[in-house]
């Protein structure tokens, strides 16, 4: 059985329900309506997104359903990404911060929590010009104020 | 453009509990969109333990840093009686708090008049409390504890119920001042006194102080979301048992810690938890230094339910009450762990042989069976142990009802740590060292060679969502070394130590162990497909080539085994043996990512 979805830009997507449901929104949806053949409009979801998010759908189609995981802590936990997840997430940066909304969105938690932990790996271990780079931002900070915030977070460093 | 600074905030949290705050203090530093994104996220937690509040805020900007960002702490862990003064008199207060964490007691006490002038925290201290001559910890607690009503976590050690002159407890007080409302996980200190002055302090003194703990009101709210509890200081014979009144606020608690506890806490504390706490399930004991069989047995009763998880200590004196205790919680049981099973490996004193197979036999809940942790190990500690010839026989004698005696754990089993012993092995004919096995070794009847082995790989093939299988010896405690004082030599070398440890009457390797060839029966293992980790550490076991294709074939996630290195050196065969493991370690190296197919896939 497949199902039809509706980007913000009109595009339809044509994928089997089991994908689909990856997305606890869209399964809720579906059992709200039960049978129907009526397309599901996603309007905070742009075509470019949903493209990437069906990909991820596709690909854990048959994953069990997760286990919330145990209260480990979670800082030591970012590195384990599956290698898959990670390729996959070679996205530029404006496309991960909109993959990672539309999971929210969407409500797949599995996809979520990949593209916050991508973002936490990039921002881990680098320096705030690093991070910068990384970003492509510009620093607005006068040396000053640049001054001022390191004094001010001193009683952070170190541990 | 989406940018970092248009996330909402539950996932900036997502992110940010991944980072530290190291990591955070270089986000802030980027730009300014990304200091007011994440500088919440910097100040969430503030933890100053074994430092000051002094050391981490030293001038006067981080102090008014301090102040300015104090509304977005949302937890706090410290050492530093300073740190409470400040949450408690400081304006504008910290009222956000879900986790307070207070480690006191190692401190001096605190005092306001003390606090003030020596910090430049000045900007407004709010009027201290009315009975000013009674300054010191437990006031300021409590007055933390009155402005901060949404603590979901909150833990307190003695130092914080102590007054001025550490004579009488506020432990009622401070208890009371507590926020019933969303607190789930609460851990106390029931060692309030400081004993040595309670000790010297006169009658009278002593008489005035309880006069006062009795006039203050008392909450009785229940604290109706508290799932877990932690008990600690138990063991002290000044324990006021009207202290675990409060257990009586405490009726939806699940879990419990306790550490070690005293005869006077291991008498009262049972009664009052079955009467109390009707839904406790789960236990962690950390500790246990002289709990009797029958006290072992009287606290194992403190669940209604029956037990679902228990972490247990070394437990020395384990004997047939305590047994009898655990087999009621037999079908409930989910998760046993047991530090060191003393007697109840089963072949101690006054406890049947094979006592861990009647749990086997009707634990049909079990997801792990955990022993002694890796690297704490003692010379003294026991496995959770079966004699597997003797769990043959028994199925095999136990007669009418054929499948009887079979283990129900099965497919629930994540992870299963057994020693299995007693597997008759014809070949398995010297230590490690070249010396011959005792003589109970040998006289085995061959005729049960494969048969034996068999029947546990029936057992263990029914756990098809097995991760970890551990039937090797965990490493020693390094302390064990120390104790005995090795040689350096002795502590590298396995063939040395164990001859060491047989000096101390230790037996450190495990001849007569499953030996997962194929011959014996490997096969009966082929529905593993979940396994990651196989541990035969210093046990007798017979995995060549063949055996490792087998497994590269038949157990996909297999990353490792761990104690695959041996030369074989217990049987005939000790020149073949040598080539056996060289075999190996060809077919090892030619696998550097893991042993099974997934692995391989691409």
């Amino acid at each position: 059985m497949t199902v039809i979805l509706v980007s913000s830009d009109n595009q339809d997507f044509k994928v089997d329900k089991e994908v689909a449901e990856r997305s606890i929104l869209i399964k809720n949806m579906l059992e709200d309506v039960g049978e129907s053949d009526s397309p599901i409009p996603l309007p905070n979801v742009t075509s470019a997104v949903l493209t990437k998010v069906i990909e991820y759908c596709e690909h854990h189609r048959n994953d069990p359903v997760q286990v919330p995981e145990e209260t480990d802590d979670p800082r030591k936990r970012s590195n384990d990404i599956e290698e898959w997840d990670m390729k996959f997430m070679q996205v530029d940066q404006e496309m991960l911060f909109e993959i990672i909304l539309a999971a929210n969105y969407l409500d797949i938690k599995p996809l979520l929590d990949v593209g916050c932990k991508t973002v936490a790996n990039i921002i881990k271990g680098k320096t705030p010009e690093e991070i910068r780079k990384a970003f492509n931002i510009v620093n607005d900070f006068t040396p000053e104020e640049e001054a001022q915030i390191k004094k001010e977070n001193e009683w952070a460093e170190d541990r | 453009m989406t940018s970092i600074a248009s996330l909402p905030q539950e996932i900036l949290d997502i992110i940010t509990n991944q980072l530290t705050t190291t990591h955070l203090t270089n986000a802030v530093l980027v730009n300014k969109a990304w200091s007011s994104t994440f500088t919440p996220s910097l100040w969430r937690e503030l933890s100053i333990v074994n430092r000051t509040i002094k050391d981490c805020f030293p001038t006067l900007e981080s102090r008014a840093a301090l102040i300015r960002n104090s509304h977005h702490i949302r937890a706090v862990e410290t050492t530093d009686p300073e740190v409470v003064v400040f949450l408690a008199y400081q304006h504008p207060s910290v009222t956000n708090l879900s986790s307070l964490t207070l480690r006191l007691k190692e401190q001096p006490m605190a005092s306001i008049t003390q606090i003030v002038p020596s910090t430049d925290i000045t900007v407004a201290v709010e009027r201290a409390p009315e009975a000013s001559d009674e300054y010191g910890n437990a006031p300021a607690v409590m007055q933390i504890l009155l402005k901060n009503r949404e603590l979901r976590v909150l833990r307190l050690d003695e130092g914080c119920f102590w007054g001025k002159d550490r004579r009488r407890s506020w432990f009622s007080e401070v208890v009371s001042a507590i926020s019933p409302m969303y607190l789930e996980t609460l851990e106390l200190c029931l060692l309030p006194h400081d004993r040595s002055r309670v000790n010297n302090s006169s009658n009278q003194e002593g008489i005035k102080g309880h006069q006062e703990t009795t006039s203050v009101e008392h909450s009785m709210v229940p604290f109706s979301m508290l799932k877990e509890l932690s008990l600690t200081g138990g063991h002290n014979g000044t324990t006021d048992p009207a202290c675990l009144a409060f257990l009586i606020r405490c009726p939806e608690v699940e879990r419990i810690r306790l550490d070690h506890l005293g005869l006077m806490m291991m008498k009262t504390l049972p009664t009052l938890l079955r009467a109390m706490c009707p839904k406790l399930r789960r236990l962690d004991w950390v500790n246990c230094h002289m709990g009797l069989d029958g006290s072992i047995a009287y606290l194992l009763q403190s669940s209604n339910l029956g037990w679902k998880e228990l972490h247990l200590p070394a437990m020395h004196w384990f004997g047939p009450r305590a047994l009898s205790a655990l087999m009621k919680s037999a079908e409930t049981l989910e998760v046993l762990q047991v530090a060191s099973a003393g007697v109840l490996a089963g072949n101690a004193m006054n406890l049947e042989r094979n006592a861990m197979l009647d749990l086997l036999c009707s634990a049909k809940n079990l997801r792990r069976l955990e022993g002694v942790k890796d690297g704490r190990r003692e010379t003294y500690t026991k496995e959770i142990t079966v004699n597997a010839q003797d769990a043959f026989l028994e199925r095999v004698d136990g007669g009418s009802d054929g499948e009887g005696r079979s283990w129900v754990v099965g497919p629930l089993v994540e992870y299963f740590q057994l020693r299995i012993e007693g597997v008759p092995r014809p070949d398995v004919l010297y230590r490690q060292s070249g010396r011959p096995l005792g003589i109970r070794y040998t006289t085995l009847e061959p005729g049960l060679r494969y048969d034996v082995q068999k029947w546990i790989y029936t057992q263990l093939g029914r756990m098809t969502n097995l991760q970890e299988l551990i039937l090797g010896q965990m490493d020693y405690n390094p302390k064990v070394f120390s104790e005995y004082e090795f040689e350096e030599e002795e502590v590298k070398n396995p063939v040395l130590l164990e001859e060491r440890l047989l000096k101390e009457r230790v037996h450190a390797f495990h001849y007569l162990s499953l030996e997962f060839s194929l011959e014996s029966g490997l096969e009966l293992l082929s529905g593993l497909k979940e396994l990651r980790v196989l541990d035969v550490r210093m046990t007798a076991h017979n995995i060549g080539v063949k055996e490792l294709e087998w497994m590269h074939q038949n157990w996909p996630k297999l990353e490792r085994i761990r104690g695959l290195e041996s030369e074989r050196g217990w049987s005939v065969d000790r020149d073949e043996g040598r080539e056996f493991k060289a075999g190996v370690d060809r077919w090892m190296a030619a696998h550097t990512s893991g042993i099974g197919s997934s692995f391989y896939a691409l």
